[in-house]
């Protein structure tokens, strides 16, 4: 995939994932592979980390019954935002597609 | 990578061992506290994929340490500035140190200062992240031989001379054709070199490998500075033993117990710091 695209659609995927749900890196790494398999982990961890650090998404420390504590990623309002008006530019995007007939 | 070959003699797991070669890989682009962030999510990572994946399954995905970095690097184009930063800082370093050695002074030990604070630096950054991931490396048993290795140069330099002193009429005038002169002169010099390599070899471990090795330097460059000044004295041995000669032969000896101090109280700050974790992202 070409590297500007994958870079968008990985945003907003897991933008999406974590506005449905709490997550921890782990398993949005887990279900993000099983769309985007040729993705490595390192790829997502440094899109988490830079939704991090924009505003997007909050880490917060939790624990599953006496598991080991976990970061888990937390959408914020900026981050709501921001998936908004990405999912906005993609149905543009679908839309003048579907008109080009691509 | 053979990762689940461990490092001889050393106490760590494969895991800790990818993540600390990592780590280090990491540090040259990354600051230290976003280079901590990074191994947690990998260790998180590894630690959630327990029961799942192997290590070795989870490296063929990952690939080496060197994969990994060339992956983040795609994603954060500022990595790539704060190296060339670092690099631009201490080339510039590098060059006046040497200008000055060039054509101000002739102490070639102005060239280490750079490189010792680069050490130093970098070295801080390693002991950080040994801290975070708990790993020990066990380089005691080497400092230690080391240590020994010097102290002996040490009694032997200074036995040598104290002979000389004292008993001059039992000293041969030549080994074979070779002048005396020439053979303890040369002997002081093999000395110096073989401390000046492990002078060099230290700093290139501070740097790359921990700070723990730096208290080494500082007592390597005090038996360095002893030969120097041994030396020295060696050449004005024709003059008469006056006090102020003797006293000469004892300053040889204060540099190198000054180093010695020097390194037993770095290693205290350094043992000291360790306990405390001072340095940590929570």
């Amino acid at each position: 995939m070409d590297a500007q695209i994958k870079k968008g659609i990985l945003e907003m995927c897991i933008l999406n994932y974590i506005e449905r749900e709490n997550l921890y890196g782990y398993d949005i790494i887990q279900n993000m592979h099983g769309f985007f398999p040729e993705v490595t982990e390192s790829t997502f961890y440094a899109i988490l980390r830079r939704l991090h650090k924009e505003g997007a998404a909050t880490i917060y420390e939790g624990q599953v019954s006496k598991g080991p504590v976990r970061k888990y990623y937390k959408i914020t309002e900026q981050g709501q935002k921001k998936l908004a008006r990405m999912k906005e530019e993609w149905r543009y995007l679908q839309k003048v597609m579907d008109e080009m007939g691509i | 990578m053979n990762i689940s070959k461990m490092k001889r003699g050393s106490m760590i797991s494969p895991k800790q061992e990818y993540l600390h070669r990592l780590g280090k890989c990491l540090l040259l682009f990354f600051p230290v506290k976003q280079v901590l962030e990074i191994l947690s999510d990998y260790q998180e990572y590894v630690s959630a994929g327990k029961e799942e994946e192997s290590m070795e399954h989870m490296v063929k995905q990952w690939g080496t340490p060197g994969h990994v970095l060339r992956a983040l690097l795609e994603e954060s184009p500022e990595a790539k500035r704060y190296f060339y930063k670092w690099l631009a800082f201490w080339g510039m370093s590098m060059l006046l140190a040497l200008t000055v050695l060039l054509f101000v002074s002739q102490d070639i030990f102005l060239i280490l200062i750079p490189v010792f604070v680069f050490g130093f630096l970098h070295g801080q950054g390693q002991l950080i992240i040994e801290n975070h991931l708990l790993i020990k490396t066990d380089c005691s048993k080497r400092i230690f031989a080391a240590y020994v290795f010097l102290t002996l140069i040490v009694v032997l330099l200074e036995a040598r001379i104290q002979y000389l002193v004292k008993s001059p009429d039992r000293v041969s005038s030549h080994i074979g054709s070779i002048p005396m002169g020439f053979v303890i002169d040369g002997e002081y010099v093999f000395f110096q070199f073989i401390i000046l390599l492990m002078i060099v070899w230290m700093v290139k471990k501070a740097a790359a490998v921990s700070i723990r090795y730096l208290p080494d330097v500082a007592y390597a460059l005090g038996v360095m500075l002893f030969t120097v000044n041994v030396r020295n004295c060696l050449h004005s041995m024709n003059i008469l033993m006056t006090e102020e000669v003797q006293m000469e032969f004892l300053f040889p000896v204060i540099y190198c117990g000054i180093g010695l101090v020097i390194a037993a109280a770095f290693k205290l700050y350094l043992s000291l710091m360790g306990r405390r974790r001072l340095w940590t992202h929570r």
